[in-house]
């Protein structure tokens, strides 16, 4: 592998900086008291604030901790991901596996939803979440309904996760099939069994990407969930910056800032290529 | 493929078994997306024709009422201005950072890998955590950038970044920070793409490198150029997050007023709901009207 010109690696190393001292600044601050934290903002931690992370986690002087927003989160995304990755690869496969009148229509119709802003509908969106009730379900509505959100978040990452999963689907060899259906295998199994395994590593693209989006997202929760103790960990922690400027237990704050960012630091490691992967199919839609 | 064709051909009878199949394949996900995606957003043109206050309150059918009120509403003007403000910020620092960066990482040498995926990877953060991360790093007593400022002398650099007109160019190099990784992939995918006999066939003719950037790779990348324009357009339309956590417009005497903070502010904390549709309908019109232009004036072959 060939050197390069000693002036690209200073501007990429400085670039680099860029990015990853803020990273590290905020993980040595993070252990550092108050008082530190206002002497100076270069010096080290004399000692280790490890209960700095147990503020953040379970609150501080009556204010909520991170902790709870963290098992919602958790809890959304999961649920989330699982019904777009099953509901997505159902309507691909019908899409892209059939010839029917309508077909290609009807996925233009799922693929132009990538291009529309949620902001443009977030009032209609709103209302009719919170004017829809069900009974037993939702009797008040589904705004602050967990069974709500989810919809929507479902129903937002289909146009994505039918773009990606088309690709896959399309390069899947007919034969297979074929030779499944002359073994006997039903529909639903030729499905199951046969065409979603082969397409496993688009739909690890779509799970990987939609978790991300979902475990990330903040615009729509902060609409349809305003109760405190529903919030996501994005909602959590706009709030508690806010508050946390009275309070002032900064060293939490960082803390509770670090807790955010591991676990997409973690999922982009192991994951790296799916998500290069993922962003360059999505942005050559056109 | 068990049944190539639902149509079948003329004689053949329809297979209803495969018909019911996929149907039931598509109803959960079309349902869904018709119900929340797109019924809302065509209800929306129709909710900013009404005078709506408060949950409790009846819709009132006024026409154009609401549109025309934007029209003289001075704070929805600047808010607009500053949005686009924030993308020629954005727009000049994003394509010449991203081209120059892709099109050092196109090329394969030692580190460059690490580079690719370092560069990606404030991408994957979550806004809020980006916001929150610059508003420490902007802190005007403890922050590291005004830190910075004192170590090397300047404290009359030094300034309450977040609180005043500076709010807006303090935001727009967050977002570049945030934002970079992803076109410097998008570029570097479409460096790529080009043909590498392309290259050397400029090399033989005896091309330098910066030479060939601007004759051949450029001109060549016109299409990612222009779709990474448009990108940047409906982004900084659609910019929300960011400000209303970093500089919400309230601690910022206005400055970082944006379409989509006075949409929340009309809609969800004023409840006036047909106003703030409208204000989303005149930004969707707007930034759909943008692009339309764009792809007339800049042509592509």
């Amino acid at each position: 592998m060939r050197r390069e010109n000693p002036l690209t690696y200073v501007a990429l190393c400085l670039y680099s900086g860029i990015i990853l001292f803020p990273l590290l600044w905020l993980t040595y601050t993070s252990f550092k008291n108050t008082q530190e934290i206002f002497q100076s903002a270069w010096s080290l931690p004399a000692r280790p604030q490890w209960e700095n992370f147990r503020n953040a986690w379970t609150g501080v002087a009556g204010e909520p901790g991170l902790g709870p927003y963290f098992g919602n989160s958790l809890f959304l995304t999961l649920v989330s991901v699982t019904l777009i990755l099953t509901f997505g690869a159902m309507a691909t496969y019908a899409l892209t596996r059939f010839q029917f009148r309508g077909a290609g229509a009807l996925f233009n119709l799922f693929v132009s939803g990538m291009v529309f802003p949620i902001f443009l509908a977030v009032v209609p969106l709103f209302l009719l979440l919170n004017q829809t009730r069900i009974p037993y379900l939702a009797p008040k509505g589904f705004v602050n309904h967990y069974v709500g959100l989810v919809a929507v978040y479902v129903a937002y990452s289909l146009p994505f996760t039918v773009f990606v999963l088309s690709g896959f689907f399309r390069s899947l060899p007919n034969e297979l099939a074929e030779a499944a259906a002359v073994d006997g295998a039903g529909r639903w199994q030729t499905f199951l069994r046969v065409m979603l395994p082969l397409a496993k590593p688009g739909l690890i693209v779509a799970g990987v990407f939609n978790f991300i989006g979902i475990w990330n997202e903040y615009p729509l929760a902060l609409v349809l969930l305003t109760q405190r103790e529903r919030y996501t960990l994005p909602l959590g922690l706009a709030q508690i910056t806010q508050r946390q400027q009275y309070s002032a237990d900064w060293g939490a704050l960082f803390a509770a800032l670090l807790i955010v960012m591991v676990p997409t630091m973690l999922v982009y490691l192991v994951f790296q290529r799916q998500i290069s992967a993922g962003l360059t199919a999505g942005a050559v839609k056109g | 493929m068990q049944s190539p064709s639902l149509m079948q051909k003329k004689r053949r009878p329809v297979d209803w078994g495969a018909v019911g199949f996929v149907a039931t394949l598509l109803a959960p996900g079309l349902l869904l997306y018709v119900l929340l995606v797109l019924w809302p957003m065509a209800q929306s043109f129709w909710v900013a024709l009404h005078r709506w206050r408060g949950l409790s309150g009846n819709m009132v059918f006024v026409g154009l009422e609401n549109f025309g009120g934007l029209t003289k509403d001075d704070t929805f003007r600047a808010a607009l201005s500053h949005n686009v403000v924030f993308f020629l910020m954005v727009a000049t620092s994003v394509l010449t950072l991203g081209l120059f960066f892709a099109n050092t990482l196109a090329r394969d040498f030692r580190g460059a890998e690490f580079f690719r995926g370092l560069f990606l990877f404030p991408n994957v953060v979550s806004i809020v955590a980006v916001s929150t991360l610059w508003m420490f790093l902007y802190n005007p007593n403890w922050g590291l950038i005004n830190a910075f400022f004192r170590l090397i002398g300047q404290p009359q650099w030094a300034l309450p970044w977040l609180a005043s007109k500076t709010a807006l160019p303090a935001v727009a190099v967050t977002y570049v920070w945030y934002v970079l990784g992803f076109y410097v992939l998008l570029f570097r995918a479409g460096i790529q793409s080009i043909a590498a006999e392309v290259n050397e066939a400029a090399m033989i003719d005896g091309a330098t490198g910066s030479q060939r950037f601007w004759a051949v790779t450029l001109p060549l990348l016109n299409p990612i150029v222009r779709l990474a324009v448009i990108y940047l357009i409906i982004n900084s339309m659609n910019l929300f997050a960011l400000v209303w956590v970093m500089a919400p417009p309230s601690g910022t005497a206005g400055a970082t007023e944006l379409a989509l903070t006075y949409l929340y502010q009309k809609g969800f904390v004023e409840q006036n709901f047909g106003y703030a549709t409208a204000i989303g309908a005149v930004n969707f019109v707007v930034v759909m009207g943008i692009n339309l232009l764009l792809q007339r004036v800049w042509k592509v072959d």
